[in-house]
C-alpha cells in the first residue's frame, strides 16, 4: 500500500485485480473491484460532436450498436458526463470551448479522441484552422481512429475504457487524497 | 398505526403505554424506522423503475436497453447510483454555495414527505391524517421551492430559465390537480387518505372513476396535472433537454444530482398511487370488507397486508407504465401552450367537475336508480373510450401487420427481446 | 435570355460601365467596373426582363499580383436565365460596395470574403470576420498567406504538439456581466438543439427572443484552401465532408464541375448509378432531417425509427460504395464502382419495407396534435424573403417556391424521371412555416422512392467510367457545378489556370444562406420556437462553414 508514496511522481504499475500479500489489500481490491464493475456499467458521454464522427455517434446510440446496452446514455451536461467524446474536427475558434467543456466536467473525466480529426488533424492537418489533434488541449485516455470509425469501433473504444476503469485503484485514489 | 407499534414495543418491555413517561422516545425510535422503511422502499422502487423506464423506451425505439449490469441489466440503477456517488461533487465558483448545496435536499426532502399519508396496504400508512390530501398538496409546495432555488443558486442561466419555468409550472398544474382531488374530497366526505379508498369498492362500478361522469373526467384532469407536476413528457419543460442543455439541474453533478434524479423517479410512485388512492379504489380487495381485514390478527393480519399490498402496487405500477409510454411518445408542449392547455383547459373544466360532484351528492341518492344509472354511464363512457383507443391500436397494426411479419423475419434486422 | 441580349441591355443602360465580356468561358461573364457594381446589380434585379430575384453566391477570387476579382453568381428563377457578373478591385485597397441593401443573403457571403479574402465591403452593415476568431491575423485564402506557428498556445502542426496531461487544464472561472434588462445567452456551440456546433447569441426578454445573432466558424475547416493544394481528383474526398450528411450530392457537384471544365461526357449507367446513390442518400438525410427536429422538439421515439432504418440505407452504401458516411463514391468522368444486380434487388427490397415506415412515422409523430401545434405558424418564411435570402431547396420550396435544379435546371438523368416538387401549401397553418418545412422532406422522402424505383428499372448496361485522362490538367476557365442536394443547391465554382490543381474554389451549400434566416425570423419567437426553427430548417455545421 505505500508503493506509490514511497516514489512519488512514478505510479508503479499495478498490475489490475491481483490480490497483494496483505490483507488488507485483498479488501480494497475486492472492494475496487465491486465499486469498478458498477463504474463500468455506467459511462455517460457527454452529447458532444462536431462533425462527421457525430453522425456515427448518433447511430452507435441507434439501434443496431445500441450503447445504452452497456449503461452508457448521453447527457447533455457536462456537469454529469463522465466521458467526453470528442468526435469530428476541433478548430481554433472551437479549441478554447473544448477546453471549458472538458474543465467542467466532474471527476472521474475520461476523454475518447473519435476519428483522424480528433487524433491528429486527419484530412484537414493542411487547413489553416483545424486543430492538429485534440490531445494537445485536453488530455486523451483513448484515440480511436478512422475516417469516420465504425458505430462497431466506437463500442469497441468503450470496452477498451471499461478494460482502463477496472485496472483503476479506487480505495487507494482516496485513500491517498485523505 | 404508529402509536399502535409504539404501544406494542413498550409492552414488549414489560412497559406500561399508558403510564410509560417517556413515550416520546419509542415514538420517535418508531418514526425514524419509518421513516427508513419508505425511504428504502423509494430506493428499491425509483431504482428499478428507472432500468424499467430505459427497457421499455428502448423495446419502443426497437433498440435493447440496459442489460449488462446483473441479469438482463437489473442492477443498472445500482451503478448509476455508486458511480454518481463516487463522482466529485462539483460547486461552481459562481453559484450561491450555501442554497446550491440545500436545493437537492429540500427537492428530495418535499417529495419524502408525501410517504407521510401515501398509503401502501390496508394498515401499511405512516399517519392517516384527516387531512392527508391536503398535506400532501401542499407538502408538495417544498418541490418548487427547491427546483427553483437550484436554478437561481447555479447561476447558469439555462437553469434560471429551468427553475423559472418549474415554478410556473407547478405552482399552475397544482389548481386543477387540486380541484380534481377536491371533487373526490367531497364524494367521500374525508381528506383522509385510508378514508377515501374505504369510501370506494374493490369492484370497478365502485370505484370513484366510475362513480359519475364528472369524476371520470376529473380522473384525467387530475392524471394530466400529475404528470404536469412531475415533470414528464410532454411536460417536461423544466429540463427539456433539447432546449434547456438539462433545465435546473444543469449545473449538479454526482450525489447531488442523484437526489434530484431520486426525487423524479420517485415522484412516478407518488402520482401513480394518488390516482390509485383517488378513483382506483386503492388496495380494496373483492369479498373481503376493511373491517374484516382491520378484525383480523396475527399472521391473518399480515396476510391481508401483504395481499392489500400486491393490489395496490399492481394498479399503481400499470398506472407508471402509462406514465412511462406517454413520455416515450409525445413531443413536448411550448411554455405559452403549457399554460394555455393549465388555465383554459384543465382549470375550467376541472371547477366543472368540482361543481358537477357537488349537484349530484345533493341531487341523486347513494345507491339509488339514479345514482346507478350515472355509475353505468361512466363505465360505458370508460368501455366507449377503450374500445376506441383498442380499435385504433388495432387498426394501426393491421396497417402494419405485413410490415412487423417482414420485420421479424430473416431478412430484416430487429433485436430480439431477451439477449445476452 | 442569351447571355448576348443580357450583355446588351447591361451595355446600353451604362455605356461606360462594362469593362470586358468574358464570353469564351463555360459559363460566360460580364466584367463592369468597380464603382459602378452597385448600380449594374440594381438594375439587374430591378429590370423587369432580367429580373435577377437570386444571388448565388459571391466569390472573390485573388490574381496576384495586384488585383481581386469579385465575382457574383445570379439566377432568375423567374426568367430562367443566369449570369455571372465581375468586378475587378485592387489588391492592397480592395474596397467595392455592398449589395446586401439588394439581396440580404450578400450580408453574410461579403462578411465571409471580407474574413478570408480582405474585400473591404463599403457601406456593409457589419462587417466582422465570420469564420475566423475574432483576433485571427491575416486573410487565409489569399495567395501569399502563411500560416502561424500557434495559435492561443496551440501548435498549427502536429509534430509539435506534446500531448497535454491532466494537471495542466485550467480552472474556469466565470465573467461577470452587465445587464440592461435583457438577458443575453450563448446557446451553442456545445447545445443539443444547434445540431453540431452552432452558436447562436440570443437575446431574451423572459421566454420571448428579441434578436437572436447566428454565430458560425465553429467547424471552418478551410476546404476552400485545402482544394487549391490538392489536385481536381485528390479533392473528392474533402468533398464528402462538406456535406456529412449528403456526401453524395457534393461529389456530384464536384464531378460536374470538373467534367465542364475537362469537356467529359459521363456515361449512361454512370449517370444512373449516380442518381441511385444520391436518391438513396437524400432518404437517408431526410431521416436525419425530420428525425432530429422531432427529438428537438422532445420525441425520441420517431428519431430512433428513424436511425434504424439510416442503418439500412448504410448497409445499401456500403455495397454500393464500401463506406457508411464518406462515400467518394464519384469519379471524374463516372463512378468508383458498379451497382451489382443483388444490391439493386436489395434497394428494391428494402424500399417495399421502407414505404410503409413512412406512413408509421406520420401516424406516430406527423400528424400529432402537440406537435402539429409547435410547428404550424412558427417562423413562417414568406416567398419574398426566402427569395431575396437566397434560400434553396426543401427550404425554399416550403415557402410556396416550386424550385428545384433537378426539374428546372436540368442534369444527369432527371429530365427522363417523372416525379413532383412538393412545395409548401400551408399544410396545416401558413405557407411556409415550420410545419410546411417539415412536411415538404416528407413528401420528398417518398419522391426519392419513386425515383429510385424508375431508376433501378431503367438502368442500362455498359461503362461506368469515361475515358479520362491520368493527370487532369483542364485549361484555363472556368465552371459553376451544381446539383440538388438535401439542403438545397451544392454548387462548386471552380477556377482553373491550366495546371493540375484549381486556382480556387468556391463552395456553395443551401445551409450557408438559411442561417441568416434565423437571425430575421427570430424577433418575437420563444426559446423553444428557435429550437423548432433550426430543426426544420435543417442547417447542419459543415456546410455553414465548410
Amino acid at each position: 500500500m505505500t508503493d506509490s508514496n514511497d516514489n512519488p511522481g512514478t505510479e508503479a504499475p499495478v498490475p489490475a485485480c491481483t490480490p497483494g500479500s496483505m490483507p488488507g489489500e485483498i479488501v480494497t481490491t475486492t472492494v475496487d473491484n465491486f465499486i469498478n464493475w458498477f463504474r463500468e456499467g455506467s459511462i455517460w458521454y457527454l452529447l458532444f460532436a462536431t462533425a462527421c464522427c457525430g453522425i456515427e455517434l448518433m447511430q452507435t446510440g441507434g439501434p443496431r450498436t445500441d450503447l445504452d446496452r452497456f449503461g452508457a446514455v448521453p447527457r447533455t451536461s457536462p456537469r454529469q458526463s463522465d466521458l467526453m467524446i470528442v468526435a469530428g474536427t476541433i478548430t481554433y475558434k472551437m479549441a478554447d470551448r473544448v477546453r471549458l467543456l472538458y474543465a467542467q466536467m466532474a471527476e472521474p473525466r475520461y476523454v475518447i479522441a473519435m476519428g483522424s480529426c480528433a487524433n491528429c488533424g486527419g484530412l484537414f492537418q493542411r487547413g489553416y484552422s483545424v486543430v492538429p489533434g485534440v490531445d494537445s488541449i485536453i488530455p486523451v485516455d483513448i484515440y480511436l481512429p478512422g475516417c469516420p470509425p465504425r458505430p462497431e469501433a466506437l463500442n469497441e473504444a468503450i470496452l477498451r475504457l471499461q478494460d482502463l476503469m477496472h485496472g483503476e485503484r479506487w480505495m487507494k485514489k482516496i485513500k491517498g487524497n485523505a | 398505526m404508529l402509536r399502535d407499534v409504539a404501544d406494542w414495543i413498550e409492552r414488549l418491555f414489560g412497559l406500561d403505554p399508558a403510564t410509560f413517561a417517556y413515550s416520546w422516545i419509542t415514538n420517535a425510535v418508531v418514526i425514524g424506522i419509518v421513516a427508513l422503511m419508505a425511504f428504502v422502499f423509494i430506493a428499491i422502487f425509483a431504482g428499478p423503475v428507472t432500468w424499467w423506464e430505459r427497457r421499455i423506451a428502448a423495446r419502443m425505439m426497437s433498440r435493447i436497453g440496459p442489460n449488462r449490469v446483473g441479469p438482463q441489466g437489473v442492477l443498472q440503477w445500482l451503478a448509476d447510483g455508486i458511480k454518481n456517488f463516487l463522482k466529485e461533487d462539483l460547486v461552481p465558483a459562481a453559484a450561491d454555495g450555501p442554497l446550491f448545496k440545500f436545493a437537492p435536499y429540500l427537492v428530495f426532502g418535499g417529495f419524502m414527505a408525501t410517504f407521510v399519508v401515501l398509503p401502501f396496504g390496508a394498515n401499511l400508512i405512516a399517519a392517516d391524517l384527516d387531512v392527508g390530501l391536503l398535506y400532501l398538496l401542499a407538502i408538495t409546495g417544498l418541490v418548487v421551492i427547491g427546483m427553483l432555488m437550484a436554478g437561481w443558486s447555479s447561476n447558469n442561466k439555462w437553469a434560471l430559465f429551468g427553475g423559472i419555468r418549474s415554478a410556473a409550472q407547478l405552482v399552475s398544474y397544482e389548481i386543477p390537480s387540486a380541484f380534481s382531488l377536491m371533487a373526490v374530497v367531497l364524494a367521500a366526505g374525508t381528506m383522509s387518505m385510508q378514508g377515501i379508498i374505504k369510501a370506494q369498492g374493490a369492484w370497478p362500478w365502485e370505484w370513484f372513476l366510475f362513480r359519475n361522469p364528472f369524476l371520470f373526467v376529473a380522473f384525467f384532469t387530475s392524471l394530466t396535472s400529475s404528470i404536469a407536476e412531475g415533470n414528464r413528457t410532454p411536460f417536461d419543460l423544466p429540463e427539456g433537454e433539447s432546449e434547456l442543455v438539462a433545465g435546473y439541474h444543469v449545473e449538479y453533478s454526482g450525489m447531488r444530482f442523484l437526489w434530484f434524479m431520486f426525487a423524479e423517479w420517485g415522484n412516478l410512485w407518488v402520482l401513480s398511487s394518488l390516482a390509485t388512492v383517488c378513483f382506483l379504489g386503492g388496495w380494496q380487495i373483492p369479498f373481503v370488507s376493511p373491517a374484516d381485514i382491520a378484525a383480523s390478527t396475527g399472521l391473518a393480519f399480515w396476510g391481508w397486508q401483504a395481499l392489500t399490498f400486491a393490489v395496490f402496487a399492481t394498479k399503481a405500477s400499470l398506472l407508471v407504465a402509462f406514465v412511462i409510454q406517454v413520455r416515450w411518445t409525445l413531443p413536448r408542449l411550448r411554455v405559452d401552450q403549457l399554460m394555455i392547455t393549465c388555465w383554459k383547459y384543465l382549470v375550467p373544466l376541472a371547477l366543472f367537475c368540482l361543481s358537477g360532484v357537488l349537484v349530484l351528492l345533493w341531487a341523486v341518492e347513494e345507491k339509488g336508480a339514479l345514482d346507478w344509472a350515472l355509475r353505468g354511464v361512466s363505465m360505458a363512457a370508460g368501455l366507449v373510450l377503450a374500445v376506441a383507443s383498442f380499435r385504433k391500436t388495432r387498426a394501426s397494426y393491421m396497417a402494419d401487420r405485413d410490415l412487423y411479419r417482414r420485420m421479424e423475419g430473416k431478412e430484416l434486422w430487429y433485436p430480439p427481446f431477451r439477449l445476452p | 435570355m442569351t447571355f448576348a441580349e443580357i450583355t446588351q441591355r447591361i451595355g446600353a443602360a451604362f455605356p461606360d460601365g462594362v469593362e470586358v465580356v468574358e464570353d469564351t468561358l463555360l459559363d460566360p461573364a460580364v466584367r463592369v467596373r468597380a464603382d459602378s457594381a452597385h448600380a449594374v446589380c440594381r438594375f439587374l434585379r430591378d429590370d423587369p426582363d432580367l429580373y435577377m430575384d437570386s444571388l448565388r453566391v459571391i466569390t472573390a477570387v485573388d490574381r496576384p499580383p495586384d488585383a481581386i476579382d469579385v465575382v457574383w453568381h445570379l439566377l432568375s428563377m423567374r426568367h430562367r436565365h443566369t449570369l455571372v457578373l465581375k468586378a475587378r478591385v485592387p489588391r492592397d485597397a480592395a474596397d467595392i460596395a455592398t449589395v446586401s441593401d439588394i439581396w440580404a443573403s450578400a450580408n453574410w457571403f461579403e462578411r465571409e470574403q471580407y474574413d478570408l479574402m480582405g474585400v473591404n465591403f463599403t457601406g456593409h452593415p457589419n462587417l466582422r470576420r465570420l469564420m475566423m476568431p475574432v483576433d485571427w491575423v491575416g486573410h487565409p485564402l489569399r495567395k501569399d498567406y502563411e500560416r502561424p506557428a500557434s495559435y492561443h498556445g496551440i501548435p498549427t502542426s502536429r509534430s509539435d504538439v506534446t500531448p497535454v496531461t491532466h494537471a495542466e487544464i485550467p480552472q474556469h472561472l466565470p465573467k461577470a456581466e452587465t445587464t440592461d434588462g435583457l438577458m443575453r445567452l450563448n446557446m451553442g456551440p456545445h447545445h443539443p438543439a444547434t445540431h453540431g456546433v452552432l452558436n447562436f447569441l440570443l437575446e431574451t426578454d423572459g421566454e420571448i427572443v428579441r434578436h437572436a445573432e447566428p454565430d458560425v466558424g465553429y467547424l471552418h475547416r478551410g476546404i476552400e484552401k485545402i482544394a487549391e493544394m490538392n489536385t481536381y481528383a485528390g479533392t473528392m474526398p474533402y468533398t464528402d465532408r462538406v456535406d456529412y450528411l449528403g456526401g453524395m450530392f457534393t461529389n456530384q457537384g464536384w464531378a460536374i464541375a470538373c467534367e465542364r471544365l475537362l469537356g467529359i461526357e459521363v456515361p449512361r449507367r454512370a449517370e444512373f448509378c449516380r442518381i441511385i446513390a444520391c436518391e438513396l442518400n437524400r432518404i437517408a438525410s431526410h431521416l436525419v432531417g425530420t428525425g432530429s427536429m422531432a427529438m428537438d422538439l422532445g420525441a425520441y421515439t420517431p428519431f430512433i425509427h428513424w436511425l434504424r432504418e439510416r442503418e439500412s440505407i448504410n448497409d445499401l452504401m456500403e455495397r454500393i460504395c464500401g463506406a457508411r458516411l464518406t462515400y467518394t463514391y464519384m469519379r471524374i468522368g463516372g463512378v468508383a464502382r458498379d451497382i451489382d444486380a443483388a444490391t439493386l434487388e436489395q434497394t428494391l427490397k428494402w424500399l417495399d419495407h421502407f414505404e410503409p415506415i413512412c406512413a408509421e412515422f406520420d401516424r406516430l409523430i406527423t400528424g400529432n396534435e402537440i406537435f402539429v401545434h409547435r410547428l404550424a405558424n412558427v417562423a413562417v418564411l414568406t416567398k419574398e424573403d426566402a427569395m431575396s435570402f437566397s434560400i434553396v431547396g426543401p427550404n425554399l420550396r416550403a415557402s410556396g417556391v416550386k424550385w428545384d435544379l433537378r426539374r428546372d435546371e436540368p442534369y444527369s438523368i432527371y429530365p427522363e424521371l417523372d416525379f413532383e416538387v412538393p412545395v409548401g401549401l400551408g399544410w396545416r397553418g401558413t405557407v411556409g412555416d415550420s410545419y410546411d418545412r417539415l412536411i415538404v422532406r416528407l413528401f420528398e422522402i417518398r419522391e426519392c422512392i419513386k425515383i429510385l424505383r424508375q431508376a433501378i428499372a431503367m438502368i442500362p448496361d455498359g461503362e461506368i467510367r469515361a475515358k479520362v485522362p491520368r493527370i487532369l490538367k483542364p485549361a484555363a476557365n472556368e465552371a459553376y457545378g451544381r446539383v440538388e442536394a438535401p439542403r438545397g443547391e451544392a454548387g462548386f465554382y471552380v477556377t482553373s489556370d491550366g495546371t493540375d490543381k484549381p486556382w480556387r474554389v468556391r463552395i456553395r451549400t443551401g445551409c450557408f444562406t438559411a442561417m441568416p434566416v434565423i437571425e430575421h425570423l427570430s424577433p418575437g419567437l420563444m426559446i423553444a420556437d428557435i429550437v423548432a426553427l433550426i430543426g426544420s430548417l435543417d442547417v447542419i455545421a459543415p456546410e455553414v462553414d465548410r
